[in-house]
C-alpha cells in the first residue's frame, strides 16, 4: 500500500473514530482536568526532588524540567494517535480483531485508525507549556531560536516514534500472552518515568536498556543534550530520528510476524 | 466469621493470576530501581532531612513495597463496575452490610498483594541489600512497624472504596481514580519523602490521609516517624470509615430515588 | 479483465487444509487439531452451507478461507489468491458478516459506516451511489438511516451489516451465522435478500449456520463438518437420502403405553423422558405424522403430541452412526 493511499485511509478512519467519540464529549473536559492534575503532581515531585538536592549530575532544575516537558509532549502525542494500541488485548479477548482482519487494510493501520483519542491532547499542550517555560528560563531560545525549535520538534517526533514502537511491540506480544496489561508497567510506565531524568543517573546495565530494548534515550535524553549544548552536536538529533524510525520499523515487522500467529477466539 | 470468609475469598480469587502478576512485579522492580538510582546519585554526599547516606534508597525500596498494599488495589474495589452493570442494588440488598463487606473483600485483595506483590519486591530489595530491615529487627519497634503497615492497608482500601462509590454520581469512577493517583503521587511521599519538602507544605500534608499510605510506614521502618504523623493516621483511619458509611448512606438514598 | 474466463474455474480451492492450535506452554502444551486435512472446491455462483456443531471447525475453516488464520498445513486459494498471504488484496473481493459481532460503528448511524467503507474498499462515487440506492431499497434501510447502530433492533442491524458487506460488490460473500437470534420475519427478510443476491448477481455465498431451515431454503450445497472432518459434501436432497429425511415426533400418552405396539418398522424409537412419552424418528418421505399417530393408537390413549424440527444434532448423529459409508 502506498503512503498516500494509506494516509487517506487513515484520515477517513480517524474521522469516523472522532465522530463516534463526539458522543462522549462530556468526558473530554474531565479527562483534560485530571490528566493535568496527574502531570502537575508528577512535575512538582520531580522538580522538588531535583531542587532539594541542588541538581543531579550537572543537570539543574530547569534542565530536568525541559526533559520532563519533552517526555510529556511526545508521550501525549503517541497517546493521542495510538491510545487504543496500549489496550490492544481487548481486541484479542473479545474477538474484535477478526473483524479488523476482514478489512482491506493492513491490520496495524486499521487499529491505529480507531485509536485517535482527543482526550490526550491535554498532555501535549501541557508538555509544550512545560518546554516553553523551562526553555525560557534556560534562555535556549535566545540564540538561534529557530534551530532550537527545529531540534525540539525533531525530538518530539523521535520520542513519539519510540513510544509507538514500544507500544506496538507490546501489543504484538499480546498475540502470545493475551494479557498485555500486566506487562504495561514494565514496558511503558517504567521507561516513561526513567526518561524524565538524565539517563546518566542510572547504573550502566539499566541505562543500556534505555538505548536498546526500551530506547527512550533517543526520544528525550540525547536530543535534550544537544539542545542544552551538553556535548553531542546537532547531528545527534538526526541520529535519534533515524534510530526512532528504525525502532518503529522493527516493531512493525514484529507486529506482522505476530499477526500471522493470531489464533482467533471461539475455537 | 463472615468478614474473614469474604476477605479469604477475595484473596484466593487472585491466586489464578499469580504468574501474570509476577511479570508485573518485574515492571514494578524496574520502576523501583529507577527511583533508587536517582536517590543513590542525589544523596551521594549529603544528609538530607532526617536521612543519612543510603537511607533514602531504602526509603524508596520500602515505598515500592508499600504501594502495592495501599495504592495499587483494584480500582474502586469494583464498586464502579457494580454501578454500571446495575447489580449494585442487589448487592446492597444483601443481609450483610455493604460497607464492611466491600472493605473486607478489599482487605483480602490487599493481603494477596502483600504476599504476591510486595513479597517478591521485598525479597529482591533484601537481596540487593537496600530494604530497611535494620530498624524492623528491634523487638520493641516491631509492634509499631506492623501497626503502620496495617494502617496503610486499611486506609488504602477505604480510599479505593471512596473512589468506587463516586460512580453513584457519575456512572464511572476513572476520573476519581486518576485524581486519587495524582494526589497520592505527590502527597503520600511515595517518590519524594515528605520530610524533604518545604516545612509548611510538609506540615499540611502531614494532616492529610495520604501520608499514612506510604510516608508513615516507610518512615516508621526507618525510625524517623513523628508522633504527629501517627496521630493524624489514627484520626483518619476512623474518619475515613465514618465518611465511607455516610457517603454510602447518601448513595443508597440516590439509588432508591432512581429506582435502581 | 478476463472475468469470463476466470469465472469458469473454481473460486475456492482448498487442498488438505489443516489447522492445529496449541494450548498451554512448554512441556504441558497440547496440540488441538481444529481442522483435519480438508479438501473443498467451490464453483462461482454456488451457495454453500457449512454445518456442524459448536467447535466442529467450521469457523476455523472459514477464517482460513478469508485470511484471518494461517493454515498449519495444506493449501488454499480463493479467487486465485492465497488468503493469509494476500489478505488485504483478497478482502477487496470479499464481503464478510459475523452474526455475533457487529462490524458497523456502534455509536454512529449506518451512513457513517458506509462512508468509511467506501474509502476502505476504494469504491468510486458513482458506483457507491448506485449500489447504495439498490441496497437501501432491497434491505429497506431508509426507516432507520439516521439511527445510531446501537439503537437498532437485531434484524435492522443485520440488514445494515449485509449492506456493509456488499457495498463494494464482492465476488464472494462469507456469512458466519447471519440469522442467529433473529425473529421469524427478520430471518425470512435476510434469506430472501441472500437468495436474490446469489441467484441474480451470481455472488458466491459461503454460510455457516446451526439452522437447518436456513440450509434448506438457501443452499445449493452443504458441507457438514464435525471434529475437524468433512462428514458430508453434497446437496440437501443428497443429505436426506443419506440420513433418511429425518423428522421427529414427540408423543405423550395418558398412561404407560404398550411398548410393543410402538415398535413399528421404519420408525425409530429413540428416547423418552419418562415412562409416558416417547420420541419417534421417522423418514418423512415414508410416513406422515397422521399415519404414525394412527398406527400407535393401539399403544395407549394419546394425551399430547408435537412435531419437532429435524435437529442438526440428529442428522449429525445419524451421519455418525451410519455404517462408515459417509466418511467420503
Amino acid at each position: 500500500m502506498g503512503i498516500l493511499s494509506g494516509l487517506r485511509l487513515y484520515t477517513a478512519m480517524a474521522r469516523t473514530t472522532l465522530q463516534s467519540r463526539a458522543i462522549y464529549r462530556a468526558n473530554f473536559g474531565l479527562s483534560l482536568v485530571f490528566n493535568s492534575i496527574m502531570v502537575t503532581a508528577e512535575l512538582i515531585v520531580t522538580l522538588l526532588l531535583v531542587h532539594r538536592v541542588h541538581g543531579i549530575l550537572g543537570w539543574n532544575t530547569a534542565q530536568v524540567m525541559l526533559l520532563f516537558g519533552m517526555a510529556t509532549t511526545s508521550g501525549g502525542t503517541y497517546r493521542t494517535f495510538l491510545s487504543e494500541l496500549s489496550y490492544f488485548d481487548k481486541y484479542l479477548v473479545n474477538g474484535e480483531f477478526d473483524a479488523v482482519l476482514t478489512r482491506p487494510v493492513p491490520a496495524w493501520l486499521a487499529v491505529a485508525g480507531r485509536s485517535v483519542d482527543p482526550d490526550q491532547i491535554g498532555l501535549v499542550i501541557e508538555g509544550m507549556a512545560i518546554v516553553a517555560v523551562s526553555g525560557t528560563i534556560l534562555g535556549i531560545f535566545r540564540l538561534d531560536a529557530w534551530l532550537v525549535i527545529g531540534e525540539l520538534l525533531a525530538a518530539v517526533v523521535s520520542g513519539t516514534l519510540i513510544w509507538m514502537a514500544m507500544v506496538t511491540a507490546l501489543a504484538a506480544l499480546g498475540f502470545w500472552t493475551t494479557r498485555v496489561d500486566t506487562l504495561q508497567p514494565m514496558v511503558l510506565y517504567g521507561p516513561q518515568t526513567a526518561a524524565t531524568f538524565p539517563l546518566s543517573v542510572y547504573p550502566t546495565d539499566i541505562r543500556m536498556l534505555f538505548y536498546s530494548i526500551f530506547p527512550v534515550a533517543f526520544g528525550t535524553y540525547l536530543p535534550a543534550m544537544v539542545i542544552l549544548r551538553k556535548g553531542p552536536g546537532a547531528v545527534m538529533v538526526l541520529v535519534s530520528l533515524f534510530a526512532a524510525a528504525a525502532a518503529l520499523a522493527l516493531a512493525l515487522r514484529f507486529w506482522r510476524f505476530a499477526v500471522r500467529h493470531y489464533t482467533s477466539t471461539g475455537t | 466469621m463472615v468478614w474473614w470468609v469474604i476477605a479469604r475469598a477475595a484473596f484466593r480469587k487472585n491466586l489464578a493470576y499469580v504468574l501474570a502478576h509476577m511479570a508485573n512485579n518485574a515492571g514494578s522492580l524496574l520502576f523501583g530501581l529507577i527511583y533508587m538510582a536517582l536517590w543513590h546519585v542525589a544523596s551521594r554526599e549529603e544528609t538530607l532531612g532526617p536521612f543519612h547516606g543510603r537511607e533514602l534508597v531504602s526509603y524508596i525500596a520500602a515505598s515500592q513495597a508499600l504501594l502495592w498494599i495501599s495504592t495499587f488495589l483494584p480500582s474502586g474495589l469494583g464498586i464502579d463496575l457494580q454501578v454500571r452493570s446495575g447489580s449494585v442494588a442487589l448487592e446492597m440488598a444483601r443481609p450483610v452490610p455493604y460497607v464492611p463487606r466491600m472493605v473486607a473483600a478489599g482487605i483480602g485483595e490487599a493481603f494477596y498483594n502483600l504476599v504476591f506483590r510486595s513479597g517478591p519486591l521485598i525479597v529482591a530489595f533484601t537481596v540487593m541489600g537496600v530494604f530497611p530491615w535494620g530498624h524492623v529487627r528491634s523487638e520493641e519497634a516491631l509492634g509499631g512497624d506492623i501497626a503502620a503497615v496495617l494502617l496503610a492497608l486499611w486506609m488504602g482500601v477505604l480510599m479505593q472504596y471512596l473512589v468506587g462509590i463516586a460512580a453513584f454520581w457519575t456512572m464511572e469512577s476513572r476520573w476519581a481514580l486518576r485524581l486519587f493517583l495524582g494526589l497520592n503521587m505527590f502527597m503520600s511521599g511515595q517518590l519524594l519523602p515528605l520530610q524533604l519538602m518545604p516545612p509548611r507544605l510538609q506540615e499540611s500534608l502531614n494532616w492529610l490521609p495520604f501520608q499514612a499510605l506510604v510516608s508513615l510506614p516507610a518512615s516508621v521502618w526507618l525510625g524517623v516517624a513523628t508522633q504527629d504523623a501517627w496521630i493524624s493516621a489514627g484520626i483518619w483511619a476512623v474518619g475515613l470509615y465514618v465518611i465511607a458509611v455516610l457517603i454510602t448512606h447518601r448513595a443508597t438514598r440516590r439509588l432508591e430515588v432512581q429506582g435502581g | 479483465m478476463s472475468e469470463r474466463t476466470q469465472t469458469r474455474s473454481p473460486i475456492i480451492v482448498a487442498d488438505n487444509l489443516e489447522k492445529t492450535f496449541f494450548r498451554g506452554r512448554g512441556r504441558k502444551a497440547v496440540q488441538i487439531p481444529a481442522v483435519k486435512p480438508l479438501s473443498l472446491t467451490v464453483e462461482p455462483g454456488e451457495f454453500i452451507g457449512f454445518l456442524g456443531p459448536n467447535g466442529a471447525g467450521k469457523s476455523t475453516t472459514i477464517k482460513m478461507l478469508i485470511g484471518i488464520l494461517e493454515p498449519s498445513g495444506g493449501t488454499v486459494h480463493v479467487d486465485g489468491l492465497i488468503p493469509a498471504k494476500h489478505r488485504v488484496h483478497l478482502a477487496l473481493r470479499l464481503g464478510v458478516v459475523f452474526g455475533q459481532r457487529t462490524q458497523l460503528w456502534w455509536d454512529l448511524p449506518l451512513l457513517e459506516s458506509y462512508r468509511l467503507l467506501k474509502v476502505m474498499y476504494r469504491v468510486n462515487e458513482a458506483d457507491y451511489r448506485r449500489q447504495m440506492e439498490t441496497l437501501v431499497e432491497l434491505l429497506d434501510l431508509s426507516s432507520f438511516w439516521h439511527t445510531p447502530v446501537r439503537q437498532l433492533s437485531l434484524g435492522q442491524r443485520m440488514r445494515g451489516e449485509l449492506a456493509a458487506a456488499l457495498l463494494h460488490r464482492p465476488k464472494i460473500l462469507v456469512l458466519d451465522e447471519p440469522t442467529i437470534g433473529l425473529d421469524v420475519t427478520a430471518k425470512s427478510d435476510v434469506r430472501r435478500f441472500l437468495l436474490r443476491e446469489n441467484r441474480e448477481r451470481r455472488t458466491t455465498i459461503v454460510l455457516t449456520t446451526h439452522d437447518m431451515s436456513d440450509v434448506e431454503e438457501l443452499c445449493t450445497r452443504i458441507v457438514v463438518i464435525n471434529q475437524g472432518i468433512k462428514m458430508f459434501d453434497g446437496t440437501v436432497n443428497h443429505l436426506e437420502e443419506r440420513t433418511g429425511a429425518l423428522s421427529a415426533l414427540h408423543v405423550t400418552f395418558q398412561t404407560t403405553p404398550l411398548w410393543d405396539a410402538i415398535n413399528l418398522p421404519g420408525i425409530e424409537h429413540l428416547s423418552s423422558d419418562d415412562d409416558r412419552s416417547v420420541l419417534l424418528h421417522y423418514n418423512r418421505r415414508q410416513f406422515t405424522p397422521p399415519q404414525i399417530l394412527e398406527q400407535i393408537r393401539e399403544a395407549g390413549r394419546i394425551e399430547d403430541f408435537r412435531m419437532e424440527e429435524p435437529r442438526l444434532e440428529l442428522i449429525m448423529r445419524t451421519l455418525y452412526e451410519g455404517d462408515g459409508r459417509l466418511g467420503e
